[in-house]
């Protein structure tokens, strides 16, 4: 009896190691290095914008940046440390290849339009990077001169039709993880718990 | 230079190797079950043979497994990987292919080649001995995708709907 306590311990105490490696796993959020760290800056990957030369901007009105990767883009990612972003609010920040927001039904390519808004003024670039198989990465700066906002009242619209926000995939898979990982778990335990009932009897 | 591809190869193929001889195993315990069961038969000492390849092959498959994550996260810093659909895919079926990894490894160990003479015993050890291996097989077409751009379980993956999460 006393060997049937050691080892379901023995695996319950393991599994909840794993479920918290699940938890450790997703511990560091603040990540920013930018792409070229781990994956190859090349010219490989073609990333444009319809922004030709700098961008006029007005504080607190938004504007729409086009952003198309093509040639092997599989995802596209804006973190607000890179370059100036944290002086914008973005209306999307990752997109991966076939995500609803990217326009172009290509494998291989993203097309995507993003929402800017100055949160302040100056002069500031805005840096986007994609990454593709291969650890293949390439970047994109805007530059951006943001002027103060002589309008009395917040403009409702924008200058052009602004991106429809969608679920963070990334959030979607953390739930997963923090619940399907730790229900195999329990089930694996009494599973054992099971065989171990009925097989040694 | 990233030496995560020199540690997934090789459990990758021991594990998907137990995933065959685990559904050999449930199908001569079916068939033979008094020959497997009388002591000095050839088909118990066959059977006693590819139960240790499965256990063995188990334990170097969690090492492996182990080792995969370990290389992979030392290679790329995480939010470089879950920016990647195909990488969380990976992690998420990493973490569930060691829960059951650990699982099989401890049943047996625990338990002996006497796994394969209960009903429910045989059943449960392998029928997930093949389902972590589909797992295994799952998780290296992610990768092949990923860094070749194409596999040739891709119709699977579609049809599977992945990769998710």
């Amino acid at each position: 009896m006393n060997s049937k306590i050691v080892s379901i311990t023995a695996i319950s105490f393991i599994l909840i190691i794993i479920v918290s490696g699940a938890f450790l796993a997703i511990g560091f959020p603040d990540q920013t290095s930018e792409c070229d760290v781990c994956h190859t800056n090349t010219s490989v990957l073609i990333l444009t914008s319809n922004a030709t030369g700098t961008v006029e901007a007005v504080n607190g009105v938004p504007f729409v940046i086009s952003i198309n990767g093509s040639n092997g883009v599989e995802a596209l990612k804006i973190v607000s440390d890179w370059a100036d972003n944290s002086k914008f609010s973005f209306s999307l920040m990752q997109i991966s290849d076939g995500d609803p927001d990217d326009s172009d039904a290509d494998t291989g390519e993203i097309s995507v339009d993003i929402s800017v808004t100055p949160l302040e003024t100056g002069s500031f670039t805005i840096r986007i990077w994609v990454a593709a198989p291969g650890q293949l990465s390439a970047s994109l700066d805007v530059s951006v001169d943001v002027s103060e906002n002589t309008s009395s009242t917040t403009p409702t619209t924008s200058t052009t039709t602004s991106a429809t926000p969608t679920q963070d995939p990334v959030e979607t898979w953390t739930s997963l993880m923090l619940t399907i990982n730790p229900i195999v778990a329990v089930v694996l335990i009494v599973l054992g718990f099971v065989l171990f009932k009925r097989v040694e009897r | 230079m990233a030496i995560h591809p020199v540690f997934i190869h090789f459990h990758t193929g021991i594990l998907t190797a137990n995933a065959v001889l685990c559904l050999i195993m449930i199908v001569l315990r079916v068939v033979f079950r008094e020959a497997i069961n009388t002591p000095g038969t050839k088909m118990a000492r066959i059977f006693h043979e590819l139960d240790l390849f499965i256990f063995w092959g188990n334990i170097i498959g969690l090492l492996g497994l182990f080792g995969g994550m370990v290389t992979g996260l030392m290679d790329w810093p995480l939010q470089a990987l879950l920016a990647n659909a195909y990488m969380r895919a990976k992690m998420f079926w990493s973490i569930m292919a060691v829960q059951i990894y650990l699982f099989l490894v401890i049943v047996r160990a625990k338990l002996g080649d006497k796994i394969w003479k209960s009903t429910s015993g045989f059943m449960i050890y392998g029928v997930l001995g093949i389902v972590g291996g589909a797992m295994i097989i799952l998780m290296g077409a992610l990768g092949g995708i990923a860094v070749y751009g194409t596999s040739i379980l891709e119709p699977v993956l579609d049809w599977l709907g992945m990769p998710w999460p």
